[in-house]
């Protein structure tokens, strides 16, 4: 199955259901389809099949329409993480040797200096507000122009969709390969599980993030509208709730918390939404709690995952929210749930064999959402990806109900004395100090201890606290061996392109 | 993706979960994977390659579907309702070099030693001793070495023969991937997972896809799988009561003999969730009884053996929230694409009637041994069902004939089931069918074949005039033919094709 599927799906069922609800208009997902085709015709003038296109833009209608306008015409999409820096932009387009990119009002600033950098980059298309900046070509007047594509060749399961950069907490950036079976797989695999019906879905997270895309292909089967904000923003989420009647939307935790601590959250009508989506992180239970409070009607999903499993691996669906369960450590609110149906999932030890329920081990995943493989890099392919697993990095252990607990990055996590040391527990023990904002746990190289574990910390403005004063909170609040032996206060944590703490540059600069 | 997939899925996160009920016997399905994995080691240590399986619906059946997947060997669940010489071709056509039988069907395993020369090992499989000549199943799969590290089954590779009912030339098998019944069991379920969690009862034969395409479903979410040997209204009631059965499927007529059975009211069904039916809407009338008395949520399927089997659903939501599609069959589920076309495979406008054509990862690799029956019916990589139907604005698809069944008097198009279901609305009338007869002046002409109730009369002009009055003129049929019975299939279809050969001369 391919992507088209999705939309051709949509465009015989739900014709007259309306696919983009905006401000300058809504579409019909007829309508859609049938511009959609243009839009194919469009890129095929600026790119072949095969070719890339590279799109760096903030939320709206056209990047949802050049997904399926780039799957339509064989050309393979590029989407840029819209936080990156000038040079991030530049290894990227270089590295996936995209032809043409697309961007809007945001990134035009950016376009000449990425030209010079950029040898295979022939064409820039503006789609952004306002009219087209010099040396761009309009993409809304050439779509308007363009005629629909009629011969669409027919993408096998296999063929490549998208090339999908990681964030890159692990090394530089790499591009995972999503195949259009890939995606359609993991939107089947979302729809197995007790996924609430909808019909208008929010892009409020960055869509050129996996995050937000799972959604997004889901929605087309169903034919749920799809609404908009530009970037996220507490206030300007809630306006598009009301307005547009939303019922559905993916959110990070952080983004959560930033609507339920604002001061006008009660003031807007968010009654409409009956279906919030979180990941990348697990939510702090006293956050799903207040969250639950303001939305009592609302079902809650978490999924994790990862871009290399377009991207979803595990879900916790909303009955398991609604349960109350015993508590305890593995208490499965705080698990990542279990393993989305077609995707299979173990928790190993480092020569890949299963380890008991209950045994901390790494995560590996595969399915028909597996990615393809990392554009280019033949040999950490052979690495992540053997056994036909992908290896997630990710530190994890099931219960024996079969809900997953995420633990740590494989990589972060610190063996002192034999014992394994699980980042995230210390960093949650320091946060819980008042004085403490942020704070993110290393390990030192030590010669008796092989590693001692390092605290970085961010004190609240106008707080303070010393070295002592925080080893000794930890030893009140966590086992002796788990605990810092030295403290680092610094100003500000480094933070990746979706807010993750870059514990690599943590790692170079202190210890 | 393939078969493993799912089993393993319920053993890893389902493990304590009752797999399978028989009687007073149950089996968790951490349990049942160790099973499985000994069947395979036992299939694997006879050096089979190809497994018939002839047998009522029973646990051993499930065993063996997911056992043979393991092994890398191929099932070919014969039809319970054929005769002798029907197997024989089977098992010669399918190159089967093991049966495995059951009570049912032990006696008839001297026939087949005889005539199929192939096979080479009988394994009996049901209720007590094990009869002369045949090997034991269940202590061969004790005693046999598990499978614990299987080669990983490709997508595409065949899992199975499954014959097709034959109304349209021989019996052929359709070749089914591992991919193509993942597929359909996620398909069927997308959206209504929900559904699929709880106790099903494999009331229709194991060997039909009708039932065996929710099987995997089911497995995937750990839910529990229980088993009605023949079908019998009473023992189906009972079964439902002591199972807490939440899920079933029946043919609209086994629905009409469940409410209509001197034994309604005496059990308790009400764990039931959801009836499905298939093969045939329900009529207004007998739905409406139907959600009456059971309570619960009704769904149509509509697909073919071919298609590993769905391709349409009518959900419950749909029976609930538009009963202006309850004459349809519902729209095309998740991941199964459905058009309709005219002869030249062009899509014809919405309303129109033209072959329902359809193809997905659930689209059978072909039909074992036939290339140019596969030329033909799978041109363009679509499916062409053979079915006449049309699709409205939303999508809801009308069932309307077999292609080869319409009739085309003086240039127009008549459906078959349309007059026979006027002729069965005369009192006198107890079965009918309609078939096309050559006529030099309007192309063909209606011939009805009736079977009339007990002791009652009627005239082929009588019943010509009677229908002239309720039905436009060329719908009409234009002769009749009294008969004793009609000639049906192994799924209780009447074979128009016998009929055309019997009673299609002018």
């Amino acid at each position: 199955m391919n992507i088209l599927y999705t939309i051709r799906r949509a465009a015989q069922l739900f014709a007259n259901n309306q696919a983009v609800v905006h401000d300058s208009g809504t579409v019909t997902y007829g309508e859609f389809y049938r511009n959609a085709k243009r839009a194919a015709s469009f890129l095929l003038q600026h790119a072949a099949p095969g070719e890339r296109v590279a799109t760096l833009m903030l939320n709206r209608p056209e990047y949802f329409e050049l997904y399926f306008a780039t799957a339509i015409s064989g050309v393979i999409i590029v989407p840029l993480n819209i936080r990156w820096g000038l040079q991030d932009f530049v290894f990227s387009l270089n590295d996936s040797g995209t032809t043409a990119l697309v961007v809007d009002e945001r990134f035009a600033p950016l376009a000449a200096g990425i030209r010079k950098q950029c040898p295979s980059l022939q064409t820039i298309l503006y789609s952004g507000d306002g009219p087209a900046p010099e040396g761009m070509l309009d993409y809304r007047a050439g779509v308007a122009a363009a005629p629909e594509l009629n011969e669409i060749r027919e993408p096998e399961p296999n063929d490549l969709a998208g090339l999908f950069y990681t964030s890159g907490t692990t090394g530089g950036p790499k591009a995972a390969m999503l195949s259009h079976g890939n995606l359609y797989a993991n939107a089947v695999s979302m729809l197995l599980t007790d996924f609430p019906e909808s019909s208008v879905y929010l892009h409020a997270a960055p869509m050129f993030h996996l995050a937000d895309i799972a959604s997004l292909y889901l929605c087309v089967m169903r034919g749920t509208a799809h609404a908009f904000i530009k970037a996220f923003d507490a206030e300007e989420c809630m306006k598009a709730v009301a307005r547009f009647h939303v019922t559905s939307v993916t959110l990070v935790p952080t983004m959560i918390s930033l609507i339920v601590n604002h001061p006008k959250a009660r003031e807007y009508d968010l009654s409409s939404l009956h279906t919030v989506m979180y990941g990348a992180s697990p939510m702090p239970l006293a956050l799903l709690k207040r969250t639950m409070a303001l939305l009592p009607d609302c079902n809650f999903i978490q999924a994790y995952g990862m871009t290399e499993m377009s991207p979803v691996i595990t879900i916790l669906e909303p009955e398991d929210h609604r349960r109350s369960w015993p508590d305890g450590p593995f208490n499965p609110v705080i698990s990542a749930g279990r393993p989305a149906p077609g995707v299979e999932a173990r928790v190993v030890d480092d020569l890949d064999n299963d380890v008991p329920v209950g045994t901390p081990g790494e995560i590996i995943a595969r399915g028909a959402s597996r990615m393809l493989g990392y554009w280019n890099r033949e040999e950490v392919n052979n690495e992540v990806l053997r056994g036909g697993w992908m290896h997630t990095g990710d530190m994890g252990c099931f219960d024996e109900r079969g809900f997953l607990y995420i633990m740590d990055r494989k990589k972060d996590m610190i063996k002192t004395g034999g014992e394994n040391v699980y980042s995230p527990e210390v960093e949650a023990a320091l946060v819980g100090h008042p004085a403490v904002l942020e704070a993110a746990v290393i390990g030192l190289p030590h010669e008796k201890w092989g590693e001692t574990i390092r605290a970085v910390v961010v004190l609240r403005s106008g707080a303070s606290a010393t070295e002592a004063d925080l080893i000794g909170y930890c030893r009140i609040h966590l086992t002796h061996f788990k605990c810092p032996t030295s403290v680092t206060f610094i100003e500000a944590l480094p933070k990746g392109g979706t807010g993750k703490v870059q514990k690599n540059l943590l790692r170079k600069q202190y210890s | 993706m393939n078969l493993l997939y799912p089993i393993r899925r319920a053993a890893q996160l389902f493990p304590a979960n009752v797999a399978s009920r028989q009687d007073d016997w149950s089996i968790t399905w951490a349990e049942m994977w160790i099973r499985v994995q000994r069947s395979a080691g036992f299939l694997t240590e006879l050096g089979c390659a190809r497994v018939a399986v002839l047998m009522q619906n029973r646990h051993e059946y499930l065993e063996l579907y997911y056992s043979t997947a393991l092994a890398h060997v191929w099932v070919v669940p014969l039809n319970t309702r054929w005769a002798a010489p029907d197997f024989i071709f089977a098992l010669n056509d399918s190159d089967a070099d093991t049966i495995v039988v059951d009570e049912c069907f032990a006696p008839l395993v001297d026939t087949l030693r005889a005539h199929c020369p192939n096979l080479r090992h009988f394994l009996y499989a049901g209720d007590g001793p094990v009869p002369e000549g045949l090997t034991a199943y269940q202590s061969g799969v004790d005693a046999a070495v598990p499978i614990i590290n299987p080669k990983e089954p490709e997508p595409n590779e065949v899992t199975g023969l499954f014959y097709t009912s034959g109304t349209t030339g021989g019996p052929k098998a359709a070749m089914l991937t591992h991919s193509n019944l993942y597929w359909n069991s996620v398909n069927l379920a997308t959206g209504l997972a929900r559904e699929y969690h709880g106790v099903y009862l494999h009331a229709a034969p194991m060997f039909h896809l009708a039932d065996y395409g929710a099987t995997h479903t089911l497995t995937m979410f750990g839910s529990t799988h229980c088993y009605l040997r023949g079908f019998d209204i009473e023992a189906l009631q009972r079964t439902i009561e002591t199972c807490r059965v939440t899920m079933v499927v029946l043919i609209p007529t086994m629905i009409t003999m469940l409410l209509n059975h001197k034994s309604f009211g005496k059990y308790d069904l009400s764990s039931l969730r959801r009836v499905t039916y298939g093969a045939s809407p329900m009529p207004a009338p007998l739905l409406d009884e139907a959600r009456a008395k059971l309570k619960c949520s009704f769904a149509q399927g509509y697909g073919m053996t071919e298609l590993s089997p769905v391709a349409t659903i009518l959900s419950g939501e749909d029976h609930r929230s538009r009963p202006d599609k309850l004459r349809t069959v519902g729209r095309p589920v998740t991941g199964c694409e459905v058009r309709i076309v005219d002869t030249d495979d062009n899509e014809v406008p919405r309303g129109l009637v033209g072959e329902i054509v359809a193809r997905g990862a659930n689209r059978m690799s072909g039909y074992w041994k036939r290339p140019q029956v596969n030329a033909d019916v799978l041109r363009g990589g679509w499916m062409h069902t053979g079915d006449a139907g049309a699709m409205d604005e939303d999508g809801y698809v009308t069932l309307y004939d077999r292609m080869k069944d319409m009739i085309k008097p003086g240039g127009e198009n008549v459906y078959s089931p349309e007059v026979e279901s006027m002729l069965l609305s005369h009192p006198d009338i107890l079965e009918a069918a309609v078939i096309g007869v050559p006529d030099p002046k309007w192309n063909e002409t209606i011939r009805a074949i009736v079977v009339l109730r007990e002791q009652r009369e009627l005239t082929e002009a009588g019943l010509i005039a009677w229908c002239r009055e309720r039905m436009t003129h060329f719908k009409c049929p234009g002769s009749v033919v009294f008969v004793e019975a009609l000639p049906k299939g192994g799924t209780a279809k009447v074979q128009k094709n016998v009929l055309r050969q019997q009673y299609g001369r002018a």
